[in-house]
């Protein structure tokens, strides 16, 4: 609106401007402030400069004492409009004003309905061991695909996750363990307010390895959560145990003929698992309901994998190449249980291969690269090596996109390889 | 154009007594307006106490749109027997850019707009509204969102700092 006074007054020479203008003017005048608005038709050219300085002058008055058109919406719309906004743009809202920060200040609250998913991939942990103690401020380096940015995440000096790299994560929930014991540490992910929750040791059986953890619902209502490990007994056996934070007590359940991909990574869904066995090569399936383990279908040939689940759907992410061991493409497999068939099929529903640009910079032309590790949360997967380079794939699209280079210094090695979805909570804890 | 003089038309009156004649097809795009030829179908004047004439009349402009489109899709399956999916992706992908274009409005309207898609219960307007202000949210500073939304900030340095050092990669600037 002030504009539009300054251009009044700029445009005194050219009386159709000014009528354009004024008519703009009077109009706004209106609208905004509920008055009539005054015609100003027909007055001389030198009058209308004291009316425009005379509207600027009530313009800013007006516009000081009045409430701002977003605060001035209901509550529940005011609501849904920031379910909308990713949690890190939540945060700059409580830099804004009193009024924005009170708007966090009922949170939980039910009507509230929870804002999208804002994912972080923590790849690198660059200060964790070499210089976090030193420095005081342990940081992960994260990517946060909502802002497509590389973000320093600082973990607070009270978690355990400043002392070591979580075993498993789930949305909400990480494991650590503690050196030469079997008790596991069950936190919140870094920026939740759960305190730690021990576990009593597990089972001794071999070498218990932890493969996941289940979040009970929600946990940060209902606060528990189930944990998975497995380990291998004589002749190749694998068995497994499983933790129930409502009973409090590791139980065993299930035992298979085989051999697990290293690392251990499960994907989660319906109360089952799902796992690679390498020996034989085939797609596991872990029951968590009735506590056994089943051989799905194998898994097709390929030099690395990635098992995920979106939606009711279970994925296989794989890098096939040569024998030799050079990545020539990367492939996206679906699940698919055929309508009533007992023998489920992996439909293949992405490929990227060296005519992509996005594979030929992600592997690099030196052809070196026969391996990559990925990270996924809702439906977005993030693949990653030793390399610069990071690819993201997001299975609601079927797009692939490199990510900018990361600022580390090429051959740092300290991985993180977790990911984080931020949560209401950082909100609550300001 | 038979069709037009057999379809019933209906009166919307707005806050400031100007009257807008619609079918009542495109009336019935508002759940409230719908609601009450319902429960009384000989009513033919709507008076709509909490929208402007603006305000209406873009609302009105929306519900013509969308009808027109929702009838030219309906027209070109019964025609063909089926609808062909690359003609209907582009009716959609259309629709989509008209709605962007009818975003393009300043705050104070984009406000009033949500209250009457909010009265009126025009969920596809409500949806749009409340999306088109989530994202001028989105990726801003708190100084733009401020300015963004006319706000006055009222809070101290040290207030602001607190959160700041807190959470000091909320605030690392977007490129």
């Amino acid at each position: 609106m002030v504009e539009l006074a300054l251009q009044l007054l700029e445009c005194q020479q050219d009386q159709a401007r000014i009528d354009t203008v004024e008519k703009q003017f009077s109009k706004l005048i209106s609208d905004s402030t509920g008055q009539p608005s005054v015609g100003y038709q027909g007055r001389q050219k030198k009058e209308l400069t004291d009316v425009a300085n005379e509207l600027i002058t009530t313009l800013a008055d007006y516009q000081k004492t009045a409430p701002s058109p977003f605060l001035a919406l209901p509550i529940h719309i005011q609501e849904s409009i920031l379910s909308r906004v990713p949690v890190m743009y939540l945060i700059r809202f409580l830099n804004v004003s009193k009024d924005f920060r009170s708007l966090f200040s009922l949170l939980p609250s039910p009507t509230f309905p929870p804002p999208p998913p804002d994912i972080f991939f923590l790849l690198f942990s660059p200060y964790l061991y070499k210089n976090s103690f030193r420095m005081g401020s342990p940081k992960l380096l994260s990517f946060h695909p909502s802002s497509s940015r590389w973000i320093e995440l600082p973990i607070p000096s009270n978690s355990p996750l400043c002392h070591s790299r979580p075993l498993v994560t789930s949305s909400s929930l990480a494991v650590t363990k503690f050196p030469h014991d079997k008790t596991l540490l069950v936190t919140g992910h870094m920026f939740s307010p759960l305190p730690p929750n021990k576990t009593p040791p597990m089972i001794s059986i071999g070498n218990p390895s932890v493969v996941a953890v289940i979040p009970d619902g929600d946990v940060t209502l209902s606060g528990h959560f189930k944990i998975v490990a497995t380990s291998y007994m004589e002749a190749g056996m694998l068995c497994s145990q499983v933790y129930d934070s409502r009973r409090r007590e590791w139980v065993l359940h299930g035992i298979i003929n085989c051999c697990l991909e290293l690392p251990h990574k499960a994907a989660v869904l319906n109360n089952s698992l799902y796992m690679r066995s390498c020996r034989p090569d085939q797609l596991l399936q872990f029951d968590l309901t009735s506590g056994t383990w089943n051989y799905v279908l194998p898994i097709p040939e390929c030099l690395c994998t990635h098992i995920f689940s979106y939606d009711q759907n279970v994925y296989l992410v794989v890098g096939q190449g040569t024998r030799n061991g050079s990545l020539l493409s990367i492939r996206v497999f679906m699940l698919d249980w055929m309508e009533n068939s007992e023998s489920p099929k992996w439909r293949e529903i992405s490929v990227l291969s060296e005519k992509d640009g996005a594979f030929v910079e992600f592997r690099g032309n030196n052809y070196v690269m026969s391996y990559f590790d990925a990270v996924d949360r809702n439906g977005l997967v993030c693949l990653f090596n030793q390399c610069k380079t990071v690819l993201l794939f997001d299975v609601r699209n079927k797009s692939w996109v490199l990510v900018p280079p990361h600022p580390l210094p090429c051959d740092y090695p300290f991985w993180y390889g977790h990911a984080i979805e931020m949560g209401l909570e950082v909100l609550r804890s300001n | 154009m038979a069709r037009s003089s057999t379809e019933n038309m209906i009166t919307l009156m707005s806050s400031d007594g100007e009257e807008f004649m619609v079918t009542e097809k495109v009336a019935r795009e508002c759940t409230t307006i719908r609601n009450m030829l319902e429960d009384d179908c000989v009513i033919t004047n709507i008076p709509l106490p909490n929208v402007t004439s603006d305000i209406l009349s873009m609302v009105i402009e929306y519900c013509m749109e969308h009808v027109a489109a929702a009838e030219k899709a309906a027209a070109e399956t019964a025609e063909k027997g089926s609808s062909s999916a690359p003609a209907a992706a582009k009716a959609n992908k259309d629709l989509e850019e008209w709605d962007k274009a009818f975003m393009n409005v300043d705050v104070y309207t984009l406000c009033d707009l949500i209250l009457a898609a909010n009265y009126l219960n025009v969920s596809g307007l409500l949806d749009l509204t409340i999306q088109t202000a989530a994202n001028l949210i989105k990726g801003k500073s708190p100084e733009q969102i401020r300015k963004t939304f006319h706000i006055q900030n009222d809070l101290s340095l040290e207030e602001e700092e607190k959160i700041r050092s807190q959470t000091p990669w909320a605030f690392e600037k977007s490129e």
